[in-house]
């Protein structure tokens, strides 16, 4: 699958020895010295608070990071009640070390004539509460999701695997802001390749800050310069672990409620929770009418602007007389309508998605009514225009991941183009090319328009419709898991009726 | 070699997307010529024709496991006969794509786009033809997989031509032509299923048993030959004697005499879309030209030659544009071919059963 995952991994060793690991600097005998090299190594920031406790030492923290109530009542406390408070197992002995923990809002007691540091767990952050994301809503089904808590995040997905093969392993990024990133598999499921590669891709991330999970994003993606997105972005734990059970992985990063799931293919980007969690009737119509807004986002201003500008025989007579009578005052020719109408749209949803919500309804007001009917009586934009793109606007906002529903708009515009140019057959020759495009993207090795391209026709159970829940007995071959079988076989007492 | 493997079902659809394309437009046309009413008869006995050439690339491959045709020439033939071999199919991977060029810009600007210049169509093919054909033979077969919901497609729009008057009459008697007429009507056809030599470049590639791709391959041609026969018969049926003689593309006609209420002339709309199948018939050939481009002047990669070889279609296309000349180019286009499909195949399989596999030199 990967060309030289032999070579590969040896040559992640080899990067990881360039890697600088300077030995830190130890600690001193002297109190004060100690004291002296941490404040010097914050530079002297305010937040740095330091308090003398009596016969024991001196105890360092972050105000910013800890919780005083911790200190007072369990360190402190601890501390002068009792001698057996301190325990060597939890010391550090050089500098980097005191200051990693500093950072990461642990406490440091240092003593006389004692080369270690004591430390202890007095972090105190404050995080938003578990709610549901507003990007993904669903109507039945789980209404947690990610917050900016890393551990949080990870609890989350834990309570809905127990498993003891769930592996979380966490990495550092950025040599100036140590964000903390965590990458959750289940080992027992996940193709080793898959992860060598992702390991090895990761092995080049070194920059100085990483924003959010997007800078990793576009560090390890295959193909960066694909319309498509390559993982899945999701706030929703349960969508988190149905990947993780498909032999996927997922990045979480800390101050981030965005989890990144890959490999992932094209068809995950129009499954949603509520599928599975509705009659298999009513989760197969949604996923059809979430597929065939794909192709309402993608071609249909481009299919109208086609068949007013080149092939008006295709449509009915009396047809035909409508929409020439709509069009008949309308001076600008369609590609030109087609693209200001969507745009226009895209200002709206841009406007409405930074204001609070009070004024985002009026936003929706100026912009659907003001707009909408005073571009029409002004003879601007066509009647069936403006019916065209509000269409193509409610199509793709069901799409259930919203990068890919942008992603989908976006590529309409190409398509609007070739259909002002070529009519059907510059629709016929973008779609081609869009199509071996899909064919040829991967995403961490496995291909991402399967089980389309490949073919794999048992694999079909939940891509244009969702089978019943019992048929699909395997897991998905394209992530080439260990453990193939899914489940038993659920509805075996039918037999013994 | 550094192509990737495919496997069984992607070799099946990649030889039906091989042959299926321009040509199944026009199937009883060409025949019809020759054979009438019996252009049906003239189908299955290409299908037959067709199945021996297949057998022999077949015995051949098999004789010499593990090689494209550009290796089993030179271990045959020497160095520099083989070359020369290699050089030919280089050729006519060429004149083939011209031809698939030349007729599809062609019947674009017939059917739809009658004033757009037919330079920028021809562009506009070789270019979708460069973006697929420059990617790794895995890639080519998923694409060519899913192209097949368009064969599909066109079965469900041929369901509702059972709704004009059918006469199917118009199949007999089958004594209205001589045999020599149906075959001379069976080479027309076999034109229609080129493609297939596809195999002589693809065969070490995929993932199976001798056997099992046999099975694969003769399916594969049984299932295009079957849809040849069915749409010959539809459209014998749909059309008089004196009708058919006129129209170049009958299934087109045929669905151009639908009418769906809310879509008048789905012809249209079918053949934009078959736009997709053409181009794959223009892949398979790119696909052969440059691997043979490339092993003889690139190390295997096909990566330069792709590029090359389209732009010289593209000043051969350019220079074709009358209605004649395209006949003539596709009528020995037609007769070259049987060269490369079944002369070389044959004269190398002979060769390596006289030599016992160890070639001239040896």
């Amino acid at each position: 699958m990967f060309k030289k995952p032999f070579f590969r991994s040896g040559h992640k060793e080899k990067s990881s020895q360039q890697h600088f690991e300077v030995e830190g600097q130890r600690l001193s005998s002297d109190v004060q010295v100690n004291i002296q090299s941490i404040i010097q190594s914050f530079v002297n920031t305010g937040d740095l608070g330091q308090r003398k406790i009596d016969h024991v030492g001196t105890l360092m923290y972050l105000d910013s990071l800890v919780d005083q109530d911790k200190i007072e009542k369990s360190v402190i406390k601890g501390l002068t009640l009792s001698d057996h408070f301190l325990s060597d197992s939890q010391t550090v002995d050089n500098l980097d070390d005191v200051i990693t923990k500093l950072l990461n809002g642990f406490s440091i007691l240092l003593r006389d004539d004692f080369q270690k540091a004591y430390f202890f767990n007095t972090g105190g952050f404050t995080s938003r509460a578990v709610q549901e994301p507003s990007s993904e809503h669903i109507i039945r089904g789980s209404h947690e999701g990610f917050i900016e808590n890393l551990s949080t995040n990870i609890q989350l997905v834990r309570r809905l695997v127990k498993n003891e093969k769930l592996v979380v392993k966490y990495m550092e990024f950025g040599e100036r802001s140590n964000s903390k990133v965590a990458i959750i598999y289940i080992d027992d499921l996940i193709n080793n390749e898959i992860l060598v590669e992702l390991e090895y891709r990761l092995s080049y991330s070194k920059v100085g800050y990483i924003q959010s999970p997007g800078y990793l994003l576009e560090f390890i993606e295959d193909e960066s310069f694909s319309p498509f997105p390559q993982m899945l972005s999701t706030e929703r734990p349960d969508r988190v672990a149905a990947n993780l059970m498909e032999g996927r992985f997922a990045l979480i990063s800390e101050g981030s409620p965005i989890a990144l799931v890959a490999p992932i293919n094209f068809f995950a980007f129009f499954q949603s929770p509520d599928d599975y969690n509705s009659r298999f009737y009513i989760g197969s119509f949604l996923t059809l009418v979430r597929l065939m807004s794909l192709y309402i986002a993608m071609v249909l201003p481009a299919l109208y602007i086609a068949v007013v500008s080149f092939h008006y025989e295709v449509v009915p007579y009396e047809f035909m007389l409508t929409l020439k009578g709509t069009l008949e005052y309308v001076p600008i020719p369609p590609i030109v309508e087609a693209i200001g109408m969507a745009i226009i749209l895209e200002l709206l949803s841009e406007a409405a998605t930074r204001l609070p919500s009070p004024i985002a309804q009026t936003i929706g007001v100026v912009g659907g009514l003001v707009i909408g009917s005073a571009i029409v009586e002004a003879n601007l934009v066509s009647n069936s225009m403006v019916i065209v793109i509000a269409l193509t606007a409610i199509a793709s906002y069901t799409i259930p991941v919203s990068e890919m529903s942008t992603t989908i708009r976006l590529l309409g515009f190409p398509a609007s183009m070739a259909a002002s140019l070529f009519g059907f057959i510059g629709i016929a020759f973008y779609v081609t090319l869009l199509l071996i495009h899909l064919c040829k993207l991967e995403s961490f090795g496995q291909p991402y328009f399967s089980p389309i391209a490949p073919l794999k026709l048992e694999e079909n159970k939940d891509t244009f419709f969702r089978f019943p829940i019992w048929t699909m007995k395997n897991r998905p071959s394209t992530t080439e898991v260990k453990d193939v079988r899914k489940m038993g076989n659920p509805r075996g007492w039918k037999k013994h009726e | 070699m550094n192509e990737k493997s495919i496997t069984l079902n992607q070799l099946f659809f990649v030889i039906v997307q091989a042959q299926i394309g321009i040509s199944l437009l026009s199937i009883p046309f060409k025949a019809h010529k020759y054979a009438k009413g019996n252009a049906w008869i003239s189908v299955i006995i290409a299908g037959l024709i067709v199945q021996i050439f297949v057998l022999i690339i077949w015995m051949l491959m098999k004789r010499h496991k593990g090689k494209t045709i550009l290796e089993i020439s030179q271990t045959v033939l020497g160095k520099y006969i083989g070359n020369l071999v290699n050089f030919s199919y280089l050729l006519y991977g060429v004149l083939v794509m011209s031809n698939v060029v030349i007729l599809y810009a062609d019947i674009i600007e017939r059917w739809i786009l009658e004033t757009t210049p037919k330079t920028v169509m021809i562009f506009l093919i070789i270019a979708t033809g460069i973006h697929l054909g420059k990617q790794n033979l895995r890639v080519i077969a998923r694409f060519f997989t899913i192209v097949n919901v368009l064969v599909f497609l066109l079965f469900v729009l041929s369901f509702f031509a059972f709704s004009n008057n059918l006469s199917f009459t118009n199949l007999l008697p089958i004594s209205q032509s001589s045999f020599t007429d149906m075959f001379k009507g069976s080479t027309q056809v076999t034109s229609a299923l080129l493609g297939f030599e596809i195999l002589l470049f693809i065969f070490p590639f995929v993932l199976g048993q001798e056997k099992q791709m046999l099975k694969k391959m003769t399916s594969a041609i049984a299932t295009v030959v079957i849809i040849y026969l069915y749409f010959a018969v539809l459209t014998l049926a749909t059309f008089s004697q004196k009708e058919i003689a006129i129209v170049p593309e009958p299934v087109l006609y045929m669905l151009k005499g639908l009418n769906f209420r809310v879509v008048e002339r789905i012809d249209m709309i079918f053949l934009s879309y078959w736009i997709i199948p053409m181009t794959t018939s223009f892949v398979v050939y790119l696909y052969i030209a440059s691997s043979a481009a490339g092993k003889m002047f690139h190390k295997g990669k096909r990566k330069y030659p792709v590029w090359y070889l389209s732009i010289l279609v593209f000043g051969i296309a350019y220079f074709f544009s009358d209605a004649i000349q395209i006949q003539t180019f596709n009528h020995y286009t037609a007769v070259i071919s049987l060269i490369f499909i079944f002369g070389i195949p044959l004269f190398l399989l002979l060769l390596s059963i006289i030599f016992k596999n160890r070639g001239i030199r040896a």
